[in-house]
């Protein structure tokens, strides 16, 4: 066997464990190690470093279906979607997928239709906590473009920003399951518009209303200035900049 | 803390791999360690936290970079954006060497995150030197290449494990990780002779040594970063450091990771043999 058709064959028993018949044919029993064994210490460890990777992005999904139900949770998507970063940070990214289908499929998981969401908020935290460092918007800059340059001008948030929208309460019940967390009243099954975002190396949360939303959407599709206040949000802009959320600008050019 | 500054302290003596946990601690009590050793894949983040803190602590510690992810026995066309982002890192912090582990990480675009072992045989070795070549010129500087704990034997593997090492370092032109763990790891799974790994390993290129702790499973070691350095592997590394004393050396723990102190006590106890290594040296 070539050493190319054997790295094959042993990372594919890795990320899908198929019939390893043949590759346990290029082993050799190796002190107390059948070849199995061999294979099956590799397939561990595999899984054993993905997991822990689930675990670090996702621990409040973790903490509210349990270690032991999120480990089985974590094993089945490993196995559906091996890792195809070299940088575990970025493994993960389509767990939140994963737990809505997982949620129509077993009935223990029925009363959890928020879950997927909540993994997508923690998913955002954890690129937010290793985004970019966001700039500073140049005011100088912007007050020597001309009227019509200024008019043609799209915003850029800063690459340390996420915002998405729940039907769900999504982080008032990440909030509750923060150590030191003492929110327990009942929640409003009201819809969350969330913002993660990163200030000074720390990250913040919040709850953003629709009219901020519908604004961070317009920027994030690249909509000019003039279209902005066409749809009378642009009076919201100012704010967006001075809490940094914005961080430059580029002139469109019609 | 020493006098120099970090732009003149060399690499010696014994340091300890930074691990998040011993951050904070280290950049409020900025203690007296050597050097220390940063796992690279860990530090690729563009900005947050860990960048900035990591920025902190290369201005008090001179560094080095270790890496799992260059898959360096890989067949798949060499990761040129993972090289980037090591060199990038590497002249950031001023990392004084990179060093990387003689296995493979990915084939067919799928990554293991565990470091796979080869067969010990011409092909890999001829593979192995032109890809450690290969990412040389890359970064512009020799690499050092680390042994690896393996529990797997191939039935086309046709030389030991000390052999390929010493072949591969000639004709790659590179440098040497020794990590004293592993070899004893190997020598109790895969039954090779460690005495005679200690004293065939090409000293001159050796340039950093490892040490660490396995766990014991039912049938077998593994490489589990999780303990203090065995009695065993110790005296592994005694013999090693006899054949040369001042070899910087590292304090690896990765899981269950105990107090700065306890891992300072076990880079204390290294120093202390290399003290009386340098005694016996002829
Ligand atoms: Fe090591």
């Amino acid at each position: 066997m070539s050493l190319k058709a054997l790295q094959q064959s042993f990372i594919q028993q890795l990320a899908h464990s198929q019939s390893a018949d043949k590759f346990l044919e290029y082993l050799e029993p190796c002190g107390n190690l059948l070849p199995e064994h061999q294979l099956a210490i590799y397939q561990n460890n595999v899984r054993g470093a993905l997991q822990k990777s689930l675990a670090q992005v996702y621990p409040v999904c973790q903490k509210i279906v349990g270690d032991n139900y999120f480990k089985q949770l974590a094993s089945v998507y490993i196995k559906q979607y091996p890792s195809k970063h070299h940088d575990l940070n970025s493994y993960g990214e389509y767990f939140s997928d994963f737990i809505k289908s997982q949620c129509l499929q077993r009935n223990e998981l029925n009363d959890f239709s928020y879950l997927s969401d909540l993994v997508q908020l923690e998913w955002f935290y954890q690129q937010v906590y290793y985004a970019a460092e966001g700039s500073l918007f140049d005011f100088s800059a912007y007050a020597k473009l001309n009227e019509q340059q200024q008019v043609n001008t799209v915003f850029q948030l800063i690459p340390c920003l996420n915002f998405f929208s729940s039907d769900y309460p999504v982080l008032s019940i990440w909030q509750m399951n923060q150590e030191g967390s003492n929110k327990h009243q009942s929640l409003d099954l009201n819809s969350e518009n969330c913002c993660v975002f990163r200030k000074k190396n720390l990250i913040e949360l919040r709850i953003i209303d629709t009219t901020i939303y519908n604004l961070l959407t317009y920027l994030i599709a690249g909509k000019t200035l003039e279209e902005l206040a066409l749809m009378g949000v642009d009076n919201y802009l100012p704010a967006l900049i001075e809490q940094g959320w914005i961080g430059g600008f580029k002139v469109k050019h019609v | 803390m020493s006098v120099l500054s970090k732009d003149i302290r060399p690499i010696s003596g014994a340091g300890i791999g930074l691990r998040s946990p011993h951050i904070n601690d280290i950049l409020t009590s900025l203690p007296d360690i050597s050097w220390l050793e940063l796992l690279a894949d860990n530090h690729f983040a563009e900005g947050g936290v860990v960048t900035a803190q990591l920025d902190a602590i290369a201005e008090y510690y001179p560094l080095t970079l270790h890496c799992v992810g260059l898959s360096l026995a890989s067949l798949e066309p060499l990761d040129k954006v993972y090289c980037q982002r090591i060199k990038a890192l590497a002249k950031r912090v001023n990392a004084k060497w990179i060093s990387e582990h003689l296995c493979f990480t990915s084939s067919m675009g799928l990554h293991s995150h565990d470091l796979l072992p080869i067969p010990y045989n011409q092909e890999s070795l001829n593979h192995c030197a032109n890809r450690i070549l290969q990412i040389q010129d890359l970064l512009g500087e020799r690499l050092l290449i680390e042994n690896v704990s393996s529990y797997m034997t191939f039935n086309n593997s046709d030389r030991v494990e000390i052999d390929f090492i010493v072949e591969l370092a000639e004709k790659a032109d590179c440098y040497l990780l020794a990590d004293v763990n592993n070899i004893y790891v190997n020598h109790v799974n895969q039954g090779l002779d460690a005495d005679y790994y200690i004293d065939n390993l090409p000293i001159e290129r050796v340039k950093e040594i490892h040490l660490a702790g396995y766990q014991q499973q039912q049938n077998y070691l593994l490489d589990a970063h999780n303990n203090p350095v065995s009695e065993p592997v110790w005296a592994l590394y005694q013999r090693l450091v006899k054949r040369k004393a001042d070899i910087p050396t590292l304090i690896e723990w990765d899981n269950d990771i105990p107090s700065l102190q306890t891992l300072l006590n076990e880079a204390r106890k290294a120093e202390l043999i290399m003290q009386k290594g340098a005694c016996h040296e002829p």
